[in-house]
């Protein structure tokens, strides 16, 4: 009896592992972020923040937008592990002469978190995605 | 004691109200919160970061006040501190310890700067590293003179730490600091500055490690070494569990158990830690 009731404890033990390993399945940081459909509308409330403030509207002067959005997207979707291709210039090439101040770029980590908040991106899942553009900081930054 | 609280009040409520429009681009909680001293940091530790919300460019301003309970002693602090750029922090403090059990009360001022040497805490793969200096003095010094303290003011001259790490422990921020101070205080400068025979500063060591649960609320811990060198009465190292909500960029509170060993022969004195702080 007691050995029945053992070999039932450890299949059942077995059958756990293997849901909540299934539960667990490894995705991207990407797929997180809801893919293609949800890059692309955190990058639209992210662009309608940007567009709000005054304090940086200015950079965007001489932007177009449609090529700005969409460098945007392929660029949050490199960095999150997506399959894409960033076609813009490097974050240092983007940058030179902008004279991008440490209060503007807290500006625009401001404005992505909240469009992240606006997409009811996760904690952890936000938390992760800043680990991977916080670093970018040394090449936007006055130069 | 209630006049200079007042005129500091007064001064704080006036500058409030003719600077109303600071505008302030940092994200929230990367300020910290006041420390007792005055100087941006936890609660008893200072941290690297300069308080209030002020990005390059900008200004902030931040009035706080804090009581700590514990046993047979209670501790109130009131201060304000203004901070530029991102780079520079002036404080003040004004501190009273009422001896609950014996009777009486100590206090001291404390006048603070704070200046960014190198590193960004959110950004830079290096820790933001700051210089700092306190100068404190005590408003009476009958009572430390009387316990063997040299002198009745000092200056407290520290070099802090600070790192934000994101999404370390699952999935949540991590804030980590470390702060090397020399100073000759005794008791924080609440009992006089050195003693007798004894002028030297002394190094210690101060550390904090706080979890931010979600983008406004932090748990942490925080460890500050204290000297132990007046001989009447043992002094002990200081620790805090806190518990911070930063309600938003401009009203912060936060709560702790502290532990500050022995105090002038009472032992094991714990109780808790309140602060609120507004933010310009």
């Amino acid at each position: 009896m007691v050995k029945i009731v053992k070999h039932h404890v450890v299949v059942f033990g077995a059958l756990l592992l293997l849901s909540v390993a299934c539960a667990s399945q490894p995705t991207t940081l990407y797929q997180q972020l809801g893919g293609d459909k949800g890059v692309s509308m955190i990058t639209d409330d992210f662009l309608v923040n940007l567009s709000q403030d005054k304090r940086i509207l200015h950079h965007f002067e001489q932007t177009d937008i449609q090529i700005f959005r969409q460098r945007l997207i392929e660029h949050l979707c490199v960095v999150s592990g997506g399959e894409c291709v960033y076609q813009g210039a490097s974050m240092y090439n983007a940058h030179i002469g902008l004279h991008i101040s440490q209060a503007d770029f807290d500006a625009v980590v401001g404005h992505l978190i909240e469009a992240l908040k606006q997409q009811h991106i996760p904690l952890a899942t936000r938390n992760a995605l800043l680990a991977e553009l916080a670093p970018l900081y040394q090449d936007i930054i006055e130069h | 004691m209630y006049q200079p609280m007042c005129i500091i009040l007064a001064v704080l409520l006036s500058l409030i109200s003719v600077c109303a429009q600071a505008e302030t681009s940092k994200v929230i909680a990367t300020g910290g919160t006041t420390t007792i001293e005055g100087s941006a940091g936890g609660g008893i530790v200072p941290w690297a970061v300069i308080n209030g919300y002020a990005s390059s460019d900008q200004w902030s301003f931040t009035a706080m006040n804090t009581a700590v309970y514990v046993d047979d002693f209670t501790l109130h602090s009131i201060g304000a501190s203004l901070s530029i750029d991102n780079r520079f922090e002036l404080s003040i403090a004004k501190q009273t310890f009422d001896l609950d059990t014996l009777g009486g009360k100590l206090g001291q001022d404390i006048v603070g700067v704070k200046y960014k040497l190198v590193g960004e805490v959110l950004y830079t793969a290096m820790p933001q590293i700051s210089l700092g200096l306190q100068y404190k003095r005590v408003d009476d010094f009958a009572l430390p003179h009387a316990v063997g303290a040299r002198n009745d003011w000092g200056v407290d001259i520290y070099l802090a730490a600070s790192k934000v790490y994101f999404d370390a422990i699952v999935g949540r921020n991590l804030v980590t600091n470390l702060t090397l101070r020399a100073t000759k205080a005794n008791q924080i400068g609440f009992l006089g500055f050195g003693t007798a025979t004894n002028n030297n500063y002394q190094l210690q060591a101060e550390a904090s490690i706080a979890v931010l649960l979600t983008d406004n609320i932090a748990l942490g811990y925080e460890y500050k070494q204290k000297p132990d060198q007046l001989g009447f009465a043992e002094e002990n190292d200081w620790q805090d569990i806190f518990m911070a909500w930063f309600v938003n960029k401009h009203l912060s509170v936060v709560g702790a158990y502290v532990d500050l060993g022995s105090i002038a022969g009472f032992g094991q004195q714990q109780g808790w830690y309140l602060s609120v702080e507004g933010t310009l």
